[in-house]
Order: C-alpha cells, then sequence, then structure tokens
C-alpha cells in the first residue's frame, strides 16, 4: 500500500473531488467495459461508478483483454458474465448496448432477457452480431429476433445493426424511431422486409447484406425519410423498385437485377460482376438515365472494353464530383477510361481499383487521342497498381491534363469489393510478395517523373499480410519484410503482437528498436540469404 | 485583438484571477453556459460576465480551441479537414500535464462546451487505458480507502476485469 503525504494528497484530493461524479462516468465511458470495471478499485467512490456507464459492449473477443487468446472462453461463460455485469448495472438509461458473441437458438432466453433490458434503459443503439458466420450453419439453430416475448413499440431505438440471425414479424416493426438499420446475414423474407419499411417511418439508412431469401425490395413514398439503401450480395435478388422513393444515396453490389432506379438520386453504386451482365456500363446508363445530369458520385464495377463500348449512350455527368471504378478485367488498356474523365467536366476525385493480377505483361502503349483538360481534378487513387504500360499511362495522362492535381495515391495491394473494402492481399499475399516488390519499383519510377507540385503518398501498408496470415509465414521461417515495414510496424500494435507471439518474445520487450534485421533460413537449408535482389523474399538478420 | 467592424458584438468574461477577456459573439456563444444566459437575459450582453470557475490560463486555451474549431467548421467538409482537426485536437492535448487537463475539465465542464469536453474526456481515457491501479489512482491523487477485505471482494466479485494487467508505461 503506498504511503500518503497528508500535505500533497490534500490538494491533490482537492482537485479531484471537484470532478463531478458525471465527468467520471463520462471518462469511464471511453474505455472498454473491463478497464471501466476496473475503476471499482480506485478508492471508495469509484466503487459503483462504472455501473453507469451509458454504453456497455459485450465483446466476445475483447472480454479477456489484449493478448490473451479467446479459445478458452465458451459461450456459457460469457453468458455469465453478461448477466452478471447487467445485474450490477445503476444506470438508468443506455446509450449503447452491444453483443458480439457466437450464440444461437439455444441460449434465446437469455438474449431475450438481454434485449428487453436494453430496452427498458431507452437504450439508442443496439448491435447484435451473433457471429454465425459459417454458410452452412444450420439455419434453424440461429436466434430469431426477438424471439419469444413479443416486443411492444419501442421509441428510444434510432440505431440498429443485427448479424448472423433471423428476423420475423414484427419484429423491427415497433421500433418507431428507427433511423439507421443495418442487416448482414439476417434471414428474412419480402413480407418481413415491407413490413419494416412501412412501419418504421423515421427509418433514413438501409443496409441490407447476404440477406440470402430475399426475392424483391420496394421502397415508395410511405418510406418518405429513407435517403439512403444499400444492398450486397443479396444473391435471390431478382428485382428492386425504388421508383416512387426520395433515396439519394444507392448501392447495389450483387447479380444483376431488374431495376427501376429513383429520380432523386445524387450518388449511385452499381457493381455487378461481369458473369451477370455484359456491357455494364450502357446497362447503368439505361437504369440510372434519369439521374445521370444530377449525379454527384458514381462507382461501377466495369472494364475498360465496356466503358468504350458504352460511352456513347452517355450524356455528360455535368455535376459528377467522385468517380470510383473497379475492374476486373485482365485484357484491355486502363486508358480507355479517360473517356470517362472526359465526360466528367467537374470530376474532382478519381479512384481506380485494379482487382485483377495479370500473369502476362498487360496491354502495350496505346494512342490516347483525348486532349481535354480537368480543371477541377485534384485527388487521383489507383489500388492494385503494379506498373504496366496502360497504368503509367493512364497516370501520366492525368499529371498531364489535370491542372489542379493536388495528390496521387498508389497502392498496390488489391481491395475487395465489399463493405469493409479489406485488402485482398492479405488472404493471398504468399505468393505475390514478389509483386508487391515490384510493384513498389514501378511505383518509385513513375514517381521521379512526376512534377514536386503534386504530393504523391506510395502506399507501404502490407498489414493485411501481418494480422492474418503471420503465423503461417513465420512458421516456414520465411519472412517478406525490409527495413521500412519494420518502421511501419510499430505503429500497428497488434500486427507486432502477433508477430512477437509467434516469435516467442514478450510483448514487452522494448528491444526491437535496436534490433536492425532479422535473419531467416529458408526451410530445409541452412543458407542464410541477405541481399534483396537475391530473391523476392526479403530476410534480415536480428540480434537482441 | 483585431480592430473588428462595427457588426462583430463582443463580449467580456472576467476570469477567477481577475483577467478580463473580449471574445467575439460567436466564440462566446459556443459555451453553452453563456449562451444560455443571453438566450435569458437578451438585455445582459453589454455587461461583463463573471466567470469565478474559470483561470484566465484555462480561459485563453479554451477561447484558442473554439476559434481555431470554428474556423474548421466554416470550411467545407472533407477528409483532409477532419485530419486536420484530428491533428489539432492531439496537439492541443498532447503536450498538457494531468494537472492542466483537469483544470480544463472542469472549465469545459463549467462552459458547458460539449464537443470540447467529449475530447478532454476521451483524451483523459487514454492516458488510464489498461494502466495498473497504482497509476490510475496517483494520476487522480486518490487514496485507497478500501479496507484489504473490501478490496479483496471487489476483485472477486469482477474477476473476469482484473485479469491481464499490462505494466505500467512510466
Amino acid at each position: 500500500m503506498q504511503t500518503v503525504n497528508p500535505k500533497r494528497s490534500n490538494t491533490m484530493k482537492d482537485r479531484i473531488s471537484e470532478l463531478p461524479d458525471e465527468i467520471l462516468v463520462h471518462i469511464l465511458s471511453f474505455l472498454s467495459l473491463r478497464n471501466a470495471a476496473r475503476s471499482g478499485i480506485l478508492s471508495r467512490r469509484w466503487r459503483h461508478l462504472w455501473k453507469s456507464v451509458p454504453s456497455l459492449n459485450f465483446d466476445f473477443v475483447n472480454k479477456l483483454g489484449p493478448g490473451r487468446d479467446s479459445k478458452g472462453l465458451n459461450k456459457y461463460q460469457f453468458v455469465d458474465w453478461v448477466n452478471a455485469v447487467l445485474d450490477l448495472y445503476q444506470g438508468k438509461s443506455l446509450d449503447e448496448f452491444r453483443i458480439h458473441c457466437t450464440l444461437g437458438v439455444d441460449l434465446a432466453s437469455s438474449i431475450d432477457s438481454w434485449i428487453h433490458f436494453a430496452i427498458d434503459k431507452k437504450v439508442k443503439r443496439m448491435d447484435l452480431d451473433f457471429l454465425t458466420r459459417l454458410d452452412f450453419f444450420p439455419v434453424s439453430l440461429k436466434y430469431t429476433f426477438p424471439s419469444c416475448n413479443p416486443v411492444e413499440t419501442v421509441t428510444s431505438v434510432e440505431y440498429v445493426s443485427l448479424s448472423s440471425c433471423i428476423l420475423t414479424l414484427p419484429g423491427i416493426g415497433k421500433f418507431r424511431s428507427l433511423k439507421h438499420l443495418f442487416l448482414d446475414r439476417v434471414e428474412l423474407v419480402d413480407e418481413v422486409l415491407q413490413h419494416l419499411l412501412s412501419n418504421c417511418s423515421s427509418l433514413e439508412y438501409l443496409n441490407l447484406q447476404r440477406a440470402a431469401k430475399l426475392v424483391s425490395v420496394k421502397v415508395d413514398a410511405s418510406s418518405s425519410k429513407l435517403k439512403c439503401l444499400m444492398i450486397y450480395y443479396c444473391l435471390s435478388l431478382k428485382c428492386v423498385d425504388i421508383y416512387a422513393s426520395n433515396l439519394i444515396t444507392f448501392t447495389y453490389v450483387g447479380h444483376k437485377v431488374d431495376l427501376k432506379s429513383a429520380p432523386s438520386l445524387t450518388e449511385v453504386s452499381f457493381c455487378v460482376g461481369n458473369h451477370s451482365c455484359e456491357d455494364r456500363l450502357t446497362y447503368a446508363g439505361v437504369q440510372f438515365a434519369g439521374s445521370l445530369h444530377q449525379l454527384e458520385k458514381l462507382v461501377l464495377q466495369v472494364s475498360p472494353h465496356e466503358v468504350s463500348r458504352g460511352i456513347g449512350v452517355l450524356p455528360t455527368l455535368c455535376n459528377l464530383k467522385v468517380l470510383v471504378l473497379w475492374v476486373s478485367s485482365k485484357e484491355d488498356s486502363v486508358t480507355a477510361f479517360i473517356q470517362l474523365l472526359d465526360l466528367s467536366p467537374l470530376l474532382r476525385r478519381l479512384e481506380l481499383h485494379l482487382m485483377y493480377l495479370r500473369s502476362q505483361p498487360g496491354p502495350s502503349r496505346t494512342e490516347i487521342t483525348s486532349e481535354s483538360v480537368h480543371r477541377q481534378l485534384e485527388e487521383v487513387e489507383v489500388g492494385g497498381f503494379f506498373g504496366f504500360e496502360d497504368e503509367i499511362q493512364l497516370l501520366e495522362h492525368v499529371v498531364k491534363n489535370a491542372v489542379a492535381l493536388k495528390k496521387i495515391v498508389i497502392d498496390p495491394c488489391r481491395k475487395d469489393l465489399s463493405a469493409s473494402g479489406k485488402s485482398v492481399e492479405a488472404g493471398n499475399s504468399f505468393p505475390f510478395n514478389g509483386r508487391l516488390q515490384t510493384a513498389r519499383k514501378h511505383a518509385q519510377h513513375f514517381c521521379e517523373r512526376i512534377p514536386p507540385s503534386i504530393n504523391v503518398e506510395k502506399v507501404e501498408a502490407i498489414f493485411g499480410i501481418w494480422s492474418l496470415s503471420l503465423h503461417s509465414v513465420i512458421s516456414k521461417g520465411i519472412l517478406f519484410w525490409d527495413a521500412n515495414d519494420v518502421k511501419m510496424a510499430q505503429l500497428n500494435a497488434k500486427a507486432m503482437r502477433t508477430f512477437f507471439c509467434a516469435l516467442g518474445v514478450s510483448e514487452n520487450n522494448r528491444e526491437l528498436e535496436k534490433w536492425d534485421k532479422l535473419e531467416w533460413t529458408h526451410e530445409g537449408t541452412n543458407q542464410v540469404k541477405e541481399s534483396k535482389d537475391e530473391c523476392p523474399l526479403l530476410t534480415m538478420s536480428c540480434f537482441k | 485583438m483585431s480592430m473588428a467592424a462595427v457588426e462583430t458584438k463582443k463580449i467580456t468574461l472576467r476570469t477567477a484571477d481577475n483577467h478580463e477577456f473580449e471574445v467575439e459573439e460567436a466564440i462566446a456563444m459556443e459555451f453553452s453556459t453563456i449562451k444560455t444566459f443571453f438566450d435569458e437575459n437578451p438585455d445582459a450582453s453589454e455587461d461583463t460576465i463573471p466567470l469565478p470557475n474559470v483561470t484566465s490560463k484555462c480561459l485563453s486555451a479554451i477561447i484558442e480551441y473554439c476559434k481555431s474549431h470554428l474556423a474548421f467548421r466554416a470550411r467545407e467538409t472533407s477528409s483532409s479537414i477532419d485530419e486536420q482537426v484530428r491533428t489539432y485536437d492531439e496537439e492541443f492535448v498532447k503536450a498538457r500535464d494531468n494537472e492542466s487537463l483537469k483544470e480544463l475539465i472542469l472549465a469545459a465542464n463549467y462552459l458547458n462546451i460539449k464537443a470540447l469536453l467529449d475530447m478532454l474526456n476521451q483524451a483523459v481515457a487514454d492516458r488510464i487505458k489498461n494502466k495498473s491501479v497504482e497509476y490510475v489512482r496517483r494520476f487522480f491523487g486518490l487514496e485507497n480507502d478500501y479496507t484489504p477485505e473490501e478490496e479483496a471482494a471487489i476483485r472477486a466479485e469482477n474477476e473476469w476485469a482484473f485479469e491481464g494487467v499490462d505494466p505500467d508505461d512510466d
């Protein structure tokens, strides 16, 4: 026990005793539940403060704190934990209630009681993720929201996020003040969705992901406040009718559907794989014909070849400020996209995401006939950059013709077309790391030719590789690093932790700063590789 | 202080240590306490407002903060503005020791400036996150007034929270 200097403690105490309880609770609300609960031990005054924090976040993964692995914790322990905390809870109202844990219908009564608890406390945000991610998890074992006891009309809840469960009537229709709804891997049928739309008249934002049973989505004037609709990978969906709605933003990613578009849209994302729809630019041009002149942001999945074919259909996109293109074709030159730039005089930002891998060299330099100046273009980003001729040509054209250009971002990692935009390099980086090195070299060469007034960011991040595949990589004794990556890694604590665990070194070993290089031998040989140029697998030597 | 145009009204504030600050009306309105006062007493705008709970050091920092954030808000929203705001907030907090952070929190609470209060409280939370109990006690200048039995009881009651403490940074 520390000895207390009476004089010192008086002034300190005066100070801190001035901070009222609400402020202390507010501070605690920025901590994880675990940290907040620990504050109970500080002093008598603090014993119960944490029990009034306005947000309760029960996360299976985070329960044990940093650096521990959650394999030992089973879901019954999780349920006990939640019940224990809810019993202790003293707050009068809740801002946020969050549960993230693999839970199914067998624990329905517990889950129901938690939901009722939260609603009684007039919760504003509910985030329930039951984590049954596997597609073959039997539907019959999933929790139905809300299960046994029907929910009375609820007026406090404004934000709901549900994942991996089943939604039936009347379900969310009772949440009359709902503004934001996010559904991922939730089983619901058309009737339930329509009921929801007509009863939640305050709904402003709806995001539907992987709702496998939906066949048709219709939004009409009864959802008068709905401004944003996003639909991802609802693979049974056949038609979407938003014609009578007031939607401003519409995002659709999945198979081709029958679409009746809204006239009020200013932001459209329409990404359809080309096996279900050829000639996507023409298709999009026709579907959104009524909104093209007012569009401010357009996201399309398209190939250069389709752009050349469909460009004649499009009018001038006179309000377009942001253009994002996802490109999955391997064959044609990306310089064809310049035609889209020419159609968008007010364009400020261009993003190009190259999702493919070309194994052979791409198309050679093509003739660019466009000479138009892009007066407003300020930012260009290229993801999945490799340095093929056509990519370089496109960038050169932009540098030459975009007089207002301020920033170029070049990222050799590919992203995937999902809501989270995660880097695709994470999963299959192993054979492709040589590619990343080459891409960086090409980016470097290109950057040397750019005038200094333009700020170029070469994205160094390879942390997708780190956090997911590091274990398997290290166990093979091969590491893909260079000195720059080590420095960047020091900023990414989570990746470092994984790295340390794999090396069997204590997390708190500050020695890393002294580590210049890490040395690994190839599996099966004692050969130590040192020079970068010898092989694409960079090696480093390590000393403590 | 600029030689303002006739239109911009100035409000005078007097701190606990008897310094007077003249601020533009727009900034004074960021202080919800003052805004409410003026809403209820529209004729009082000529008077000096006493702030007995705020020192001049705090007030000048707070005025700087509000001025900068007003300027940020006047510009068009974009990701680069957001980043500038973040950097500004980080810098604002970084150099301050725990004492002055607490003083600022008290002042922001008294003046009822929600955004500043959120930001400062988050900063304090970041400073005590994952720290040992002793560190946090030192931070807040707290005495442990539990008996050993009580302390053991609390640890047992919330066993899940006391696993895996990280060593102190300092």
